[in-house]
C-alpha cells in the first residue's frame, strides 16, 4: 500500500493571453504557486511522492528561468517529485529536460521519467512511465509502455504514469496517440498494473475506477469543468483510494444571463460586485435578451466601471444574444426634431430588425444618445 | 432687423455724413463715387463685428485720412423687441455707448456697452442673413451663402410644413462630425487617429505573432530534423558494424578464390603442355594419313585420265564424218539458191520493163495536154487584154443615163410647152424644124415657131426654164463623155461590150483550169524531162530483158511471175544459208574435240607424274616411322589432353561455386563503403552538432514567452480595434444617417425658396422662367424658355441679376421674423434697361415687406423704383448730412 499525489498538466510558463495584462502576471506566478500548495497536500496527506502526468512545462522553447522558478516551488514540495514528459515538454532535441539549467539545478528530489517503462520510486513502488519523446508519436505510447510488462511481482505496486486522450473521452479518435482504454483496463485486470494516472485532459476526470486524469491544479481555460484539484491515491495490490483536492484559486467562467429589463441589469451588475476575489476570476457573460437602449448604455457603463477589479470581464460576443431596441423613452428627453428625430427612427429600425446592421445600429443610437445627452 | 439711421464722423474720407433709412420700403441712397455710400454697410459691420479697442486692419482701414482723430459709427437700429442707439469711436480715444431706447431703456458704455449690443443682436439677428443679404461692391456676381442662414430654414421648414429647420442640430451635427473624425478622416474617410491607430497596432502585433509562430514552426523543424539526425547517425553506425562482419567473411573468401584461381591456372598450364604434344602426334598421323590419300587420288586421277581419253577419240571421229556430210549439203543448196536469183532478176527485169513502157505512156500523155492548155491560155490571155473593158463602167452609164432622164423629166414638167398643131397645108417650124402634124416643144431656150412667111411666134423661157435646161445639157454632157471614153455609143453597147469582155476571162479560166490538171503538182518542163528519162530507161531495159521480135507480155502475168521466183528464190537463200550453218557448226566441233583431245592426252601425263610423285613421298615418310607407331602415339597424346581437361574443370566448377566475380564486386563496394560510411557519420554529427547550436540557441531566447506576449499583445489590439472599429462604425453610421436624413430634409426645404425665386424671376426674366435650386439653396442653372443653362455659365448680367433675385427671395421669406436689410451696393451693374426695370419692379415689390438700401452713382439706374424713398448725397465726398 503506498500514497501519493497525482497530479498533471501543471502548464508552468503558460501566457493567459485574454486576461488583462496586469493580471497575466499574477496568474502566472499563480501556477507556481499552485504547486507548492501541492506540496502542502502532498505533507498534510503523509503522501510518499509526487507523480506528474506530463505537461508539466507550457513548452520547451520558454525562457529557461522558469525552470529556476519552477525548481524554487517544487523546493517546498518535501517529497521525491517525479515528472513525466508530455506533449508541451516532449523529450526532444530542444526538450527543458536535458537543456543544461535543468540538470544542473534540478533538485535532487526531483525526477524526470525519461525512459519508456518501469521505474522503481519507491519501496515496492514502481512507476510505469510512457514519456513524449516528440510532439507527434505514431502510436500509442501508454500501450507501447505497457505491452512488454511481465505481471507486478508480489508485493509491488505499479502505477502508470502516461499523457494523452483515451479513445472513450476522445471525440477525434483517428489520432495515432490516443490511449486505448481497452488495452490499459486489460493490464490493470490482469496485475500488470494497478492504478493508471493520465495527464493532458484538464478537468479532473475518472475515466474508470483505476484510470484517472487529476486535471490541471490551476485553471487554463473556460471550457474546464472540473479543474484545479489534485487526487491523492491509496493503492495497494488489492485496494485502491482516490481523494479529490481542491488547490487552485483562479476561477474562469461563462456565466450566462437573461436580461430583458433595467432591473435585470442591476441585479447582474449587482451580482458581480459581489463576486470575491474578482482579481482571480475570468468572467465571459453569456448574455440573452432584449434591452432598451438606455438599458444597454447603463449595462455598458457599469460593466466599464467593474472590468478593471476583475482578471477580465467581458462578453462572450459568440453567444451573445442581446438585442438592443430603442424605445420612444430613450430620446424623449433629447428633443430631437426634423431630420435628426427620422435619422433615430431609421437607426431604430435598423437596430430591432435582428440583422448584421442592428449592432453598428445599436452603437450609432447608444453614440447619438451620448453625445445629446452630453450637451444637455 | 431694421436700420433707421447711420451717422459716421472722420471716417475715411467723410467728415460727417448722417443717413435716415425707412424701416420698410426702399431707400436709395444715390451719389458720386467717394461720397461714402459704400461706407454705411462697412460701418454697419465693424460696428458689429469689432471692439472700439480693436487694431484690426478693417479696422485701421477706415482711419480718417490727414486727421489725428478716431473714425466714430453712430447707428440707430429696430432690431427684435429693442430700439437702440449704438456709437463706437474707434482707434483714437476709443468709446462705445448703447443707448436701449426700448422696451426698456437702458444705457452702457465701454466693453459692456459691445458685449450688450453683441448679445442682443445674437438674440435677435441671425449674422449670416445679415451677411446674406448684403451684395457688396465687387461680389455682384456671387450667390450669398444662405445654407446655414437659420431664419431662412426656418421659414422654409414652417413653409414645408416642418416644424424644424433642414439644417438645425448643427450642434449635434458638430458633435457626429468631431466623433466621426475621431476614426477617419473628414472626406476619403481614411481610418486616422485612435481607429489608425488601433489599425496599426493590430498589423503590428499580427505581424509579431506570426513571426514568432515561424520560428516556433522552425524550431519543431529543426527538433524533427534533430531527431531525423539522430536515427539516421544510429543507421549508419548500425550500418558500419554490419561493414566489419562483411569485410571479414569478404576476406576469408578471397583468399580461398585465391587459391582455387592457382589450381585452375595449373591445371590450364598442364593441359596446354598436353596440348602441344597431341598437336605434334596429331600433325604426324595427319601427314601420313594425307600422303596415303594423296596416292590413291592420283592414281584414280591417271586411271580417269586414260579413260576419258579414249571415250574422246571416238567422238571425234565421228565429227570427221558429219563434217563432211554438212559441206556437201551446203554446196548443194548454193547452188540451188544461184539458179533461183538469176531466174528472179530477169523476170524482175521484165516487170520493170513493161511498167516503164506505161509510165512512158502516161507521161507523154500528160506532156501533151500541158502544153494544149498552155496554148489555150496564151489565147485567151491575147484574146482578153486586146479588148479590155473597165470594171464599173455600165454601172456608171447607167447612172449618168438615169440622171439625164431625171434631168429631162424636171425639165419637162417645170418649164412651158408650145404645142404645135398643124390644121393646114402651111408649114410650120419650131426651131426651124418642120412639124408635120403636132408638136409638143418644152420652152427651155428662146423658141421660134414659125410659118413661114406667116407668122414667127418667138417664145422665150423664164428663167427657172432656162437654169433646168442646162441642168440636161450638163447631165447629157456627162453622158456623152462616159461613152466616149468607154467607146460605146449608148448603155445597150455598153452592156453588150461587158458582156462579151466576161466571156474572154472565162475563156481564159477554163484553159487555165485545164493547164493546172494538166501539170498536177509538176512544172511543163518536168514532164518533157521526164518523158525522156522513160523512153532512156525503156530502151535500156528492153535492150537487156526483151526481144525486139517477142512483143511484150502482159504487165499482171510478168509481175505473177516475177513474184513467184521471188518466193523460190528465198526459200533457196534460206536453206543455203541453213545448210552452211550445219556445216560450221560441224566444223566447229569436230575442232573443239581436236582439242579437248590434246589437254587430255597432256593430263593424262600429268596424272601419271604426280602418282609418281606422291607414291615417293608416301615411301620416305614411313621410312622414318611406320603407321603402328603414329596411331600409338596419338593415342598416348589423347589420353593425357583428356586427364588434364577434367583435372581444369573440376578446378573451374570450384572457383566457379565461389562467384569470384560477384566476389570482387562486393569486396570493392565494401572497401568502398567504409569511408563513405565514414563521412556519413561525420556529416550527419555535424549536422546534429549545427542543430544542437540552433535549439540552443532558440531556447535561450525563450520564444514561447515571446510568442505567448506577443499572442496576448495581439489579443488585446484584436479587442481594442474591435472596440475602436464598432465605435467608427457608429460614428460612420449616425454621421451618414443624419446627413442622409438632413439632405432629404434640405430637399424639402428647396422648393418654397426656389418658387419664391422663380416668382420674383418671372417678372424678370419672363414666364418661361425657372431654376434648380441646390440643398445649400444656392441656384445651380437657369431655365429659360425650356433651354437649362448652368449657373457658371450664364452672362455676367443673368448671373448678377439671380444673385440679387436669391436675396431678394430670402429677405422676403424672412421678412416678417427675424429678417435682416438687404443692401445692393452698386449691383446690376450688368442690367440692361428692359431687365434693370424689372428688377426695380421687384425691389419695388419685396420692399413693401422688408427694408431695402441700395447704393448707386447711377441716379437713373434705380429711378423704376416705384416706392422708393432717395437720399442724395451732396457733391462734396465729405461733410454731407441728410
Amino acid at each position: 500500500m503506498v500514497r501519493f499525489v497525482a497530479t498533471a498538466d501543471w502548464q508552468l510558463g503558460m501566457a493567459a493571453r485574454y486576461l488583462q495584462p496586469e493580471a497575466q502576471a499574477r496568474y502566472g506566478q499563480a501556477r507556481l504557486d499552485a504547486v507548492r500548495r501541492i506540496g502542502e497536500v502532498a505533507a498534510a496527506h503523509d503522501a510518499a511522492f509526487v507523480v506528474v502526468g506530463g505537461d508539466v512545462f507550457e513548452s520547451n522553447q520558454l525562457d529557461r528561468q522558469v525552470v529556476v522558478r519552477a525548481f524554487e516551488a517544487l523546493a517546498d514540495v518535501p517529497v521525491p517529485v517525479h515528472l513525466l514528459p508530455g506533449n508541451h515538454d516532449p523529450l526532444d532535441a530542444a526538450s527543458l529536460y536535458t537543456s543544461t539549467l535543468f540538470t544542473r539545478h534540478r533538485p535532487d528530489h526531483v525526477h524526470v521519467l525519461d525512459t519508456a517503462g518501469v521505474h522503481p520510486v519507491h519501496d515496492g513502488v514502481e512507476l510505469v512511465a510512457a514519456p513524449w519523446f516528440g510532439k507527434r508519436p505514431l502510436g500509442d505510447l501508454v500501450a507501447q509502455a505497457v505491452a512488454p510488462l511481465p505481471p507486478a511481482p508480489d508485493g509491488v505496486v505499479r502505477v502508470l504514469v502516461g499523457h494523452g486522450q483515451v479513445d472513450v473521452l476522445d471525440p477525434d479518435g483517428s489520432r495515432p496517440t490516443t490511449v486505448a482504454l481497452a488495452d490499459l483496463t486489460a493490464a490493470l485486470d490482469d496485475g500488470r498494473l494497478h492504478v493508471a494516472v493520465l495527464g493532458d485532459r484538464h478537468s479532473t476526470t475518472q475515466v474508470e475506477p483505476r484510470v484517472w486524469y487529476p486535471g490541471t491544479p490551476e485553471v487554463t481555460a473556460r471550457r474546464e469543468t472540473d479543474p484545479g484539484n489534485v487526487l491523492v491515491v491509496d493503492v495497494g495490490p488489492d485496494h485502491l483510494e482516490v481523494e479529490t483536492v481542491a488547490v487552485g484559486r483562479w476561477t474562469f467562467d461563462d456565466p450566462e444571463h437573461r436580461l430583458d429589463t433595467a432591473d435585470d441589469v442591476s441585479a447582474l451588475l449587482a451580482e458581480l460586485r459581489g463576486r470575491r476575489a474578482k482579481e482571480r476570476t475570468a468572467l465571459w457573460l453569456r448574455l440573452s435578451g432584449t434591452l432598451a437602449l438606455r438599458d444597454k448604455i447603463a449595462l455598458d457603463a457599469g460593466l466599464d466601471e467593474l472590468a478593471p477589479a476583475f482578471a477580465r470581464l467581458d462578453l462572450w460576443h459568440r453567444h451573445l444574444d442581446l438585442a438592443v431596441v430603442p424605445d420612444d423613452h430613450d430620446f424623449a428627453d433629447l428633443a430631437l426634431t426634423g431630420f435628426a428625430a427620422d435619422a433615430v427612427l431609421e437607426l431604430r429600425d435598423v437596430a430591432a430588425s435582428g440583422t448584421e446592421a442592428s449592432a453598428a445600429a445599436q452603437d450609432a443610437l447608444g453614440l447619438l444618445h451620448r453625445l445629446v445627452g452630453a450637451g444637455r | 432687423m431694421k436700420i433707421l439711421r447711420v451717422h459716421l464722423t472722420h471716417y475715411r474720407g467723410i467728415d460727417d455724413l448722417e443717413v435716415r433709412l425707412d424701416p420698410v420700403g426702399v431707400t436709395v441712397v444715390q451719389g458720386p463715387n467717394e461720397v461714402g455710400k459704400s461706407s454705411i454697410p462697412e460701418a454697419l459691420g465693424l460696428v458689429r463685428d469689432y471692439p472700439d479697442s480693436s487694431r484690426a486692419t478693417a479696422v485701421r482701414a477706415v482711419k480718417p485720412v490727414g486727421l489725428d482723430v478716431g473714425p466714430r459709427v453712430e447707428v440707430e437700429l429696430e432690431t427684435g423687441p429693442y430700439r437702440l442707439v449704438l456709437t463706437k469711436r474707434f482707434l483714437k480715444a476709443p468709446s462705445t455707448e448703447l443707448r436701449v431706447l426700448t422696451p426698456r431703456p437702458e444705457q452702457l458704455s465701454g466693453r459692456e456697452a459691445h458685449d450688450r449690443f453683441d448679445a442682443i443682436l445674437t438674440a435677435t439677428l441671425d449674422r449670416q442673413l445679415w451677411d446674406a443679404l448684403q451684395l457688396v461692391q465687387g461680389q455682384a456676381l456671387d450667390q450669398p451663402a444662405l445654407a446655414r442662414v437659420e431664419p431662412l430654414r426656418t421659414a422654409l421648414g414652417a413653409l414645408a410644413g416642418d416644424d424644424d429647420g433642414a439644417d438645425g442640430h448643427a450642434d449635434l451635427l458638430g458633435s457626429v462630425e468631431a466623433e466621426l473624425q475621431r476614426y477617419y478622416t473628414p472626406r476619403a474617410l481614411r481610418p486616422t487617429g485612435e481607429l489608425e491607430a488601433a489599425v496599426t497596432a493590430e498589423l503590428a502585433a499580427r505581424a509579431l505573432v506570426d513571426s514568432l509562430a515561424a520560428e516556433l514552426e522552425a524550431v519543431d523543424v529543426q527538433v524533427s530534423r534533430h531527431a531525423g539526425l539522430e536515427g539516421e547517425l544510429a543507421g549508419v553506425a548500425a550500418a558500419e558494424s554490419r561493414l566489419e562482419v562483411e569485410l571479414t567473411s569478404l576476406r576469408g573468401r578471397t583468399a580461398e578464390v585465391r587459391r582455387l584461381t592457382h589450381d585452375v591456372e595449373s591445371a590450364e598450364a598442364a593441359l596446354e603442355k598436353a596440348h602441344l604434344l597431341l598437336g605434334d602426334a596429331e600433325r604426324v598421323a595427319d601427314e601420313r594419313a594425307r600422303l596415303s590419300a594423296e596416292v590413291d587420288e592420283r592414281e584414280a586421277a591417271l586411271d580417269t585420265a586414260v579413260r576419258s581419253s579414249t571415250r574422246l577419240q571416238a567422238v571425234v571421229d565421228e565429227h570427221h564424218d558429219a563434217v563432211a556430210t554438212t559441206a556437201r549439203a551446203s554446196a548443194e543448196a548454193d547452188a540451188v539458191r544461184h539458179d533461183t536469183e538469176l531466174a528472179h532478176r530477169h523476170a524482175h527485169g521484165l516487170v520493170d520493163l513493161v511498167r516503164c513502157e506505161h509510165d512512158l505512156v502516161a507521161a507523154r500523155e500528160r506532156r501533151d495536154a500541158a502544153e494544149s492548155a498552155q496554148r489555150d491560155v496564151d489565147d485567151a490571155r491575147r484574146a482578153l487584154h486586146a479588148r479590155a473593158w473597165a470594171d464599173g463602167a455600165v454601172e456608171a452609164i447607167e447612172a449618168a443615163t438615169t440622171e439625164l432622164r431625171f434631168a429631162e423629166q424636171g425639165r419637162d414638167l417645170a418649164v412651158a410647152h408650145v404645142r404645135v398643131e398643124v390644121l393646114g397645108e402651111q408649114a410650120v417650124t419650131v426651131d426651124g424644124d418642120g412639124v408635120r402634124a403636132l408638136a409638143d416643144v418644152p420652152v427651155t431656150a428662146e423658141t421660134v415657131v414659125e410659118v413661114p412667111g406667116t407668122v414667127r411666134v418667138v417664145v422665150t423661157p423664164g428663167g427657172e426654164a432656162r437654169d433646168l435646161g442646162a441642168v440636161v445639157d450638163e447631165r447629157r454632157a456627162e453622158l456623152d463623155l462616159l461613152l466616149v471614153e468607154h467607146a460605146v455609143d449608148d448603155l445597150a453597147a455598153a452592156r453588150a461590150a461587158r458582156d462579151a469582155h466576161e466571156g474572154r476571162a472565162s475563156a481564159l479560166r477554163d484553159a487555165e483550169q485545164r493547164l493546172a490538171v494538166a501539170l498536177g503538182r509538176d512544172r511543163r518542163d518536168d514532164l518533157v524531162v521526164a518523158c525522156a528519162s522513160l523512153e532512156a530507161r525503156a530502151d535500156d531495159l528492153r535492150g537487156r530483158f526483151a526481144r525486139p521480135d517477142v512483143p511484150l507480155p502482159d504487165l499482171a502475168e510478168t509481175q505473177a511471175d516475177c513474184d513467184r521466183l521471188a518466193d523460190a528464190l528465198d526459200l533457196a537463200r534460206a536453206t543455203a544459208r541453213s545448210a552452211a550453218d550445219a556445216a560450221d557448226e560441224a566444223q566447229t566441233a569436230a575442232q573443239r574435240r581436236a582439242h579437248d583431245t590434246v589437254r587430255l592426252l597432256q593430263q593424262q601425263e600429268g596424272a601419271r607424274s604426280e602418282q609418281v610423285r606422291a607414291q615417293g613421298a608416301l615411301d620416305r615418310h614411313r621410312g622414318i616411322c611406320s603407321d603402328a607407331e603414329v596411331a600409338a602415339r596419338l593415342a598416348s597424346a589423347r589420353a593425357d589432353v583428356d586427364a588434364h581437361q577434367d583435372r581444369l574443370a573440376a578446378s573451374t566448377r570450384a572457383l566457379d561455386a565461389h562467384d569470384p566475380d560477384t566476389l570482387a564486386m562486393l569486396q570493392r563496394n565494401a572497401d568502398a563503403r567504409a569511408p563513405r560510411l565514414a563521412a556519413d557519420r561525420r556529416e550527419v554529427e555535424d549536422a546534429i552538432t549545427g542543430l544542437r547550436a540552433l535549439l540552443d540557441e532558440a531556447a535561450d531566447r525563450g520564444l514561447q514567452d515571446a510568442h505567448d506576449a506577443a499572442t496576448a499583445e495581439l489579443q488585446h489590439a484584436d479587442d481594442l480595434l474591435a472596440r475602436t472599429r464598432a465605435r467608427a462604425d457608429a460614428a460612420l453610421l449616425l454621421h451618414t444617417t443624419l446627413l442622409a436624413h438632413r439632405r432629404s430634409s434640405q430637399e424639402r426645404y428647396v422648393r418654397p425658396f426656389k418658387e419664391a425665386i422663380e416668382r420674383l424671376g418671372t417678372v424678370v426674366f419672363g414666364p418661361g422662367f425657372g431654376v434648380e435650386v441646390t440643398p445649400d439653396l444656392a441656384i445651380a442653372a437657369r431655365t429659360l424658355d425650356g433651354r437649362t443653362v448652368p449657373f457658371e455659365s450664364l452672362s455676367g448680367g443673368a448671373r448678377e441679376q439671380l444673385s440679387v433675385l436669391g436675396r431678394l427671395a430670402c429677405a422676403g421669406l424672412v421678412s416678417d421674423d427675424g429678417g435682416a436689410p438687404v443692401v445692393l451696393d452698386d449691383a446690376l451693374g450688368f442690367a440692361d434697361p428692359t431687365r434693370l426695370d424689372a428688377v426695380c419692379a421687384v425691389v419695388n415689390e419685396v420692399g413693401r415687406r422688408a427694408q431695402v438700401l441700395v447704393l448707386t452713382c447711377h441716379p437713373d439706374r434705380f429711378r423704376a423704383i416705384g416706392s422708393a424713398t432717395v437720399v442724395r448725397l451732396g457733391g462734396s465726398p465729405a461733410g454731407s448730412t441728410v
